[in-house]
């Protein structure tokens, strides 16, 4: 059997910022394969976050052990976790996380510019994944030109831009109105039937009724691990250029 | 940007500062070359030792035959100067008196403007003839009447005017070269110095011959028949030389100011950008996100840098390059831009932004994409938290606005029963006294109404 996407054992991490120590996650285990849509669900301080960052290699646990299928990142130095970073995960943010002086082309296509590709090509295919996000007609707009909704899609552009075969999107709807939440969490169910495994951390249980997994945390722990009949998730709303606000 | 200030100044006063340096080497230079480049001057006094000149009398009138048959020589005159009194009528002037030889305007260019200079048979005849310069002229024939003719006093002496010297101007030094006059050295020793010997001879060499093979010969020449080296040999190329040194020190010394702030300017940029990358932490924390190596992020910063250094240094030079030719308009002074300090200048700046984006540019690299994410972690759940307490302060806003309503309710509900109680009891007591109330109605003042019945 080959080995499972992400396979976190025993993972505790603990920060030492400012004196009194402070762990986040206590002996966390947890195995996530390929194609899934797992939802973490947990109050502010449970430790979803930092859950999430180290599964996406933005963080290192203090102990414990955490392999991509199969490979310890603990083997990994810092440009080969970026290669992970910019290839393997999509990273969706709550607030966006956009550069202000760049157009929403410009910004989707960032991640390639890492990866070296040309300018044409990444052009080409930045567009195209903004035109199927529906905002074909803002391919030049600014950030501050654009409602959240929209600002979360070109978002979802950069993410996908390296093809990103694992998306972790945390409280990626956490800034918008019901509305462009709905329409966030279509598109990351659209990329779930794609065969993208999507991982999302939400405080929210009406967004968590997407996944087909809810895993809970709390103080560090995981509370419970259990599946999920598509349930609240029956309303697509689809996908169409918006006018207005998202 | 404010940053470039610094680099835009500091290449600006590198370039402006050099061109206004080389033009003043310049004039220096060609000044000392109106005095004329073919000449050697033979001084008293051995090469090292300054302070022993006055007393060398073997600068004598024998020699100068044999200086004048050396191969290469054109001319040879020797040159005594006193400061004197020169007196003509009731005008006197304090003039620079020299004996020389007839050969003098060719040796120095220095033609008369008008009459003629003295000449071979005048030197040998022990003349009292003079030559004078155009200051000499000017102060002591004030009316503008012709000097030439006239006999003007030296001293005690009579001398006659027979030429002026054309206009040379000023030394290198600043001192009035036309403030003199000339007369033949036999006479001169005679009558004014009171020495037969020499200060100075000048030999003026032939155009093609080799000026230093020519010093070689003077300097054996005069060895053997002096017998000891009681003079020293001046090369016009050698006063050139020291004074493009003096100057060239004087230039260096202007540069290095101007790198100094080049410098300053540098650290003004790194630090500018050391706080820039900390206040793009988060911006860095995406970047990182979203898949930037070190690297990436380190050639971000690094570019940044030199681009303000780059674009602060073509500034700079166009600022210098007005600067310099501001200077040259307002004060006078000579200007000669060159392309070398341009171009270091530039060089430097570029080089600055290497050097001193650096050290910024790798802090910025090293910034772990985990403390980025502690910062934000916080921050999320700060703001999350302070989400869920601003619900609950709603919330309990609602509940204290109900409640209160409630009570202000009940106590409206109250007070309004117990009004409509008191009207019903007056009322009652009104129809059970009539008497008793209209009777104190009209003690308190009351006038009788028919409503009362």
């Amino acid at each position: 059997m080959s080995p499972p996407l992400i396979e976190l054992k025993a993972v505790t991490r603990t920060y030492a910022a400012g004196g009194a120590p402070l762990t986040m996650l206590r002996e966390v285990s947890l195995t996530i394969a390929s194609g899934e849509f797992v939802a973490i669900m947990g109050a502010s301080g449970s430790g979803k976050s930092t859950l999430m960052n180290i599964i996406g290699c933005l963080d290192k646990p203090t102990s414990g052990s955490y392999a991509i299928r199969g490979i310890d990142i603990a083997s990994l130095n810092g440009d080969a976790l970026a290669a992970l970073r910019r290839v393997t995960f999509g990273f969706i943010f709550q607030r966006y996380n956009l550069m202000f002086d760049l157009s929403a082309v410009e910004n989707a296509e960032v991640p390639a510019i890492y990866r070296g590709m040309a300018k044409t090509r990444r052009e080409t295919r930045a567009s195209e994944l903004l035109r199927e996000l529906g905002l074909g007609d803002r391919l030049r707009h600014y950030p501050g030109q654009l409602s959240g909704g929209q600002q979360q899609r070109v978002s979802i552009a950069r993410a996908l831009m390296n093809g990103s075969p694992v998306i972790l999107a945390d409280e990626p709807t956490g800034a918008l109105d019901s509305k462009g939440g709905k329409e966030v969490m279509a598109i990351l169910k659209k990329l779930h039937g794609l065969g993208h495994t999507i991982i999302l951390v939400t405080h929210d249980s009406d967004i968590a009724g997407y996944a087909r997994r809810i895993i809970r945390i709390a103080d560090g722990r995981i509370t419970s691990d259990e599946p999920q009949q598509e349930g609240a998730a029956d309303n697509p709303v689809e996908i169409r250029e918006t006018t207005g606000d998202a | 940007m404010l940053t470039m200030l610094g680099i835009i100044i500091g290449v600006a006063s590198v370039v402006a500062l050099m061109a206004i340096g080389n033009g003043a080497k310049q004039d220096v230079v060609e000044r000392i070359q109106a005095m004329g480049t073919d000449l050697l001057t033979i001084m008293r006094g051995p090469p090292a030792i300054r302070a022993s000149a006055n007393i060398v009398t073997s600068f004598l009138p024998e020699d100068l035959p044999f200086i004048r048959s050396v191969p290469g020589v054109a001319m040879a005159v020797p040159e005594t100067t006193l400061s004197s009194l020169l007196r003509f009528a009731d005008q006197d002037l304090m003039v620079a008196v020299v004996g020389t030889g007839e050969d003098f305007p060719q040796v120095h260019d220095w033609p008369p403007q008008t009459g003629v200079f003295f000449s071979a048979e005048h030197v040998k005849r022990y003349a009292q003839v003079v030559v004078i310069g155009q200051t000499a002229a000017k102060n002591l024939f004030p009316t503008g009447m012709n000097p030439l003719g006239q006999d003007v006093l030296i001293g005690s002496a009579p001398f006659l005017v027979i030429g002026i010297l054309s206009s040379k101007g000023l030394t290198p030094r600043g001192d009035d070269m036309d403030n003199t006059v000339w007369l033949p050295y036999t006479t001169a020793g005679a009558r004014v110095l009171g020495q037969r010997f020499f200060n100075v001879i000048v030999v003026r060499v032939k155009p093609d011959a080799d000026m230093t093979a020519v010093e070689t010969e003077l300097h054996t020449l005069l060895m053997h028949r002096h017998r000891k080296e009681d003079f020293n040999i001046r090369n016009m190329a050698d006063t050139i030389a020291t004074a493009n040194e003096t100057q060239n020190t004087l230039t260096y010394l202007l540069v290095a100011i101007a790198v100094i702030s080049l410098v300053v300017g540098g650290i003004g940029v790194m630090n500018i950008m050391l706080v820039s990358v900390t206040e793009r932490t988060r911006e860095i924390g995406i970047r990182m996100a979203i898949g930037a190596r070190g690297f990436d992020v380190m050639f971000q910063f690094l570019t940044e840098a030199v681009m303000v250094c780059f674009i602060g240094g073509l500034a700079g030079v166009l600022v210098g390059l007005g600067g310099g030719y501001a200077t040259s308009a307002i004060a006078g002074w000579r200007v000669i831009f060159t392309v070398s300090p341009i171009v270091i200048a530039f060089a430097s700046a570029f080089l600055t932004g290497l050097v001193f984006g650096y050290l910024p540019a790798r802090k910025a690299a090293q910034l772990d994409p985990e403390a980025y994410q502690t910062v934000s972690s916080k921050v999320e759940e700060g703001v999350e938290r302070t989400r869920e307490y601003a619900q609950h302060a709603v919330d309990a806003t609602k509940d204290a606005a109900r409640h209160a309503t409630g009570t202000a309710r009940d106590m409206y509900q109250s007070a309004a029963l117990k009004a409509e109680d008191t009207l019903s009891t007056s009322k009652e007591y009104v129809r059970q006294n009539p008497v008793l109330v209209v009777v104190g109605a009209l003690a308190f003042g009351a006038r009788p109404s028919a409503a009362w019945l």
